[in-house]
């Protein structure tokens, strides 16, 4: 009688700390559909997703970085500019002609 | 840096093309291409306004509503720092630049022109690039971001992902 025995699923060595985690049930179930699609270990799985989340996580930070810069020098005023406003009349036309400008 | 697709690239997508296509991969990547409210506005004005002849066009509609609502899209608001960004870029070059050919009358091409201001300044004050297939004009735009914010990162201007 013939069997067929699925070989044991192996991981790609990684170089690295070893830890102890807890995974939410949530995680451990798309990591093991993960290990289940890749043909990988359910360790590999959990690391792989930790990688994407790294990627992702410093790709909005690169972005909010970039975009706190620029943020911030549109929203720039001090107390020079207080000092130097206008009359009350002469701010209302300015702010009107918005409007009517073409 | 992802970047957000101005309306000329916008008004390419279609149901099974390539730039659909191009927003499922990056969405699948983790880098969904980004629209600004303004493109979203303009884009569905135009939709809504041809609806109202060509019945097959309410079906473009509620398709493209549905893709931008849906999570292959990020939308980049017209918020507290883009407005201030706009309003100053529109009183600095009030009509657009010269030195381009364009279609339609007087009018249009202005209110055109104001919505690539609300565009650039949403792409910019979100820390993105731009995509357009109209250089011409975001370069005039990212010159003048620079002229007004000298020490900031510029608008970088990138072409169709197709092209």
């Amino acid at each position: 009688m013939m069997s067929y025995v699925e070989s044991r699923r192996r991981a790609p060595h990684r170089a690295g700390h070893r830890t102890t985690l807890t995974v939410p049930d949530a995680m451990m179930e798309a990591a093991g559909r993960l290990a289940q699609e890749l043909g990988t270990t359910v360790n590999d799985a959990i690391v792989r997703l930790a990688e994407d989340g790294v990627s992702a996580r410093q790709r909005r930070a690169r972005i909010v970085a970039v975009a706190s810069e620029r943020r911030a020098a549109v929203e720039q005023a001090g107390l020079s500019d207080a000092l130097a406003l206008p009359s009350p009349e002469q701010l209302h036309e300015a702010m009107l002609a918005g409007r009517r400008d073409p | 840096m992802t970047d957000a697709w101005d309306t000329t690239l916008v008004s390419r997508i279609y149901p099974g093309g390539p730039l659909e296509q191009v927003l499922l991969d990056r969405a699948s990547a983790g880098e969904p291409v980004a629209i600004t409210a303004p493109t979203v506005m303009e884009t569905v004005r135009g939709l809504q306004a041809t609806a109202t002849r060509k019945s097959e066009m309410a079906a473009a509609l509620r398709w493209f509503t549905g893709a931008i609502a849906s999570d292959l899209v990020e939308i980049l608001s017209l918020d507290r720092s883009a407005a201030i960004l706009a309003g100053r870029l529109r009183a600095v070059q009030p009509t657009p630049p010269t030195g381009l050919r364009r279609r339609g009358t007087k009018p249009e091409q202005r209110a055109g022109w104001i919505l690539d201001i609300q565009i650039a300044a949403c792409a910019w004050t979100h820390g993105r690039h731009i995509a357009t297939e109209n250089r011409h004009d975001f370069q005039a735009l990212s010159n003048l971001i620079a002229t007004l914010y000298p020490n900031t990162t510029p608008l970088v201007i990138s072409t169709s992902p197709l092209a």
